[in-house]
């Protein structure tokens, strides 16, 4: 009776699963097929012929994503990296240092996570056009920038907390300065959050659409999912198999990340809860 | 004041990562609770018109689908996704070859909104599944899924599911193998029987956890944007918008930027309070 229960799990979950796989075989299936195969039967036929990597030079050159991709991994490398250095450097004055009032410069700094979005899209929308910032790589990897430092200070404190204060005391009291600890004695200890909060930054970076369309116009700034729906919204009637083709390029480099880095991602949900 | 003196260094420490904070985003929030009092199309002088933009939200119809649509957002992705997630996490916590189920139900969070939604609209296209449901017989409940209200918004928060159901597993699962063993250990020798100790144990125990994965899930699905905007910008007719999605439209559509700063600020408040409970459990109390 027991080993009939089991079996039947399995079924269930293997059904389920199948069900969760399904959309990414689809994906998978019709990013391989030519336009008239497409047209010709439907998204669940086998493929008649292999041309994904015209597809995908399509999509590349054709459809515009090569551009959005290379600014992509450029917003998020600048976004994640300078992030994480000055919320390193806010975290640790509010842990190590003598601040007064730390708690509420803190409070000051994790406000940034409260409000929606939709708080500062009219507002970034005119500083950027007079500033002259708007449509701008730089403009955008300010913005990335900016947006990434509240949750790394967030997730930076919690961890700084923890660390054990007597090292830091004893740097100090031969005689370190400030900075020689910081950049000595705590950061060394703070890379693998700083690892996971590359990963993180770096993927909400690559995921943003709105920003993107809000404070970009042109495709040679673009990030590359505001490309991407651009691209949905010339192709999906002329060129599914093209667009699908996108989808893989977009989803790659996270998808990459995501298998590569699993238990980062474990280990970043934990230190996020824990708070 | 000697204390400030001899560690005035420590402030150039918080400094640039503060003045980010209020360049950009304490800025924004006083300058949108601004707008949002004014009727603006960007270019003339503006015009004050007080609480117009607000009041208005809730007697047109434009925003009142809106308001409607966010409601129905919000409470089938608590439902849903986190009912399933925690049904999945307790499900696989005991079977073997776990890790390979995690992670197709997890796959799809690595999966951005955006090209979630291109995934789906290929989906609920002619050749999509309602091929299937022709194939099948049951060509009657075939439709066009992304055009007929109410459908489109269900269809939507399908897609959604998908993407996001395998995080709230994750993070049950997380919960679940943090909890400690005596209380299951007790429960069975007492001869409890499987929901009776779901129920009576695990769900108390995982509580805070929960906490994390309602707030979450209050705050993502009240300001939802890329799937709808992707799949259908808030159409046919801006029957299928969100506040979100409404806020986007009046401001960088219509230019009407008044009354979508208006949205965003109730958009705000909303989801402020909800997740006033996320916010306590992680802030910390007073430190």
């Amino acid at each position: 009776m027991r080993r009939v229960g089991t079996l039947l799990s399995y079924l269930c979950i293997s059904a389920l699963a199948a069900l969760w796989l399904f959309p990414v075989l689809l994906v998978l299936m019709n990013a391989c097929k030519t336009l008239q195969d497409y047209s010709r039967g439907n998204i669940w036929k086998w493929p008649q012929e292999f041309v994904l990597f015209q597809n995908i030079r399509d999509a590349w050159v054709l459809g515009g994503l090569g551009k959005g991709f290379v600014n992509s991994i450029g917003y998020g490398v600048i976004g994640a990296v300078c992030s994480i250095l000055l919320a390193s450097l806010a975290a640790y004055a509010l842990t190590f240092l003598r601040i007064k009032g730390a708690f509420y410069w803190f409070l000051l700094i994790y406000s940034g996570t409260i409000f929606p979005f939709q708080m500062y899209l009219i507002p970034l929308y005119f500083a950027y056009q007079k500033t002259g910032l708007f449509n701008t790589f730089g403009g955008m990897a300010l913005f990335y920038v900016a947006i990434c430092i509240p949750f790394c200070v967030f997730l930076l404190r919690n961890y700084m907390k923890t660390l054990p204060v007597e090292v830091v005391e004893a740097a100090r009291i031969e005689g370190c300065s400030n900075f020689k600890v910081y950049w000595n004695i705590v950061m060394p200890m703070c890379l693998s959050p700083a690892y996971v909060l590359f990963i993180f930054q770096f993927t909400w970076v690559w995921n943003d659409l709105i920003f993107g369309l809000t404070l970009t116009q042109t495709p040679e700034i673009r990030p590359i999912m505001a490309g991407l729906s651009s691209m949905q919204g010339v192709f999906f009637r002329t060129g599914v198999t093209t667009l699908m083709a996108g989808v893989l390029i977009t989803s790659i480099p996270t998808i990459l990340v995501f298998l590569a880095l699993q238990r980062s991602f474990i280990r970043g949900l934990q230190l996020t809860i824990k708070g | 004041m000697a204390n400030f003196r001899k560690n005035w260094d420590a402030y150039l420490y918080v400094l640039p990562a503060s003045l980010f904070v209020v360049a950009f985003f304490i800025y924004s929030v006083v300058f949108t609770l601004v707008v949002s009092f004014l009727q603006w199309d960007g270019l003339k002088a503006p015009k004050w018109v007080g609480l117009y933009n607000y009041k208005i939200i809730f007697q047109d119809v434009t925003y009142v689908t809106s308001l409607i649509n966010t409601l129905i957002w919000v409470v089938l992705s608590l439902i849903v996704p986190v009912g399933l997630g925690l049904l999945l996490s307790v499900w696989l916590q005991k079977l073997k070859g776990q890790i390979l189920f995690k992670n197709i139900f997890y796959l799809p969070y690595a999966i951005s909104l955006t090209v979630v939604g291109v995934i789906w609209v290929m989906l609920y296209s002619k050749t999509g599944i309602n091929y299937l449901l022709n194939e099948f017989g049951l060509k009657h409940l075939a439709k066009d899924w992304l055009n007929t209200p109410p459908y489109n918004t269900f269809a939507m928060i399908i897609a959604a599911v998908w993407q996001v159901t395998g995080t709230n597993m994750l993070l049950f699962l997380v919960g679940l193998s943090s909890l400690p063993k005596d209380p299951f250990e007790a429960a069975a020798i007492d001869g409890a029987g499987r929901f009776r100790i779901f129920f009576n144990i695990t769900l108390p125990l995982l509580r805070p956890i929960t906490i994390v994965v309602v707030g979450m899930t209050l705050v993502n699905s009240f300001k939802i944007f890329d799937v709808i905007w992707v799949m259908t910008m808030g159409g046919p007719y801006r029957s299928s918008e969100t506040f979100a999605v409404t806020m986007y439209r009046e401001s960088f559509v219509l230019f009407n930027f008044g009354q979508g700063a208006a949205i965003a600020i109730v958009l705000t408040v909303a989801s402020i309070l909800v997740s006033w409970f996320y916010l306590k459990n992680t802030v910390g109390e007073g430190d």
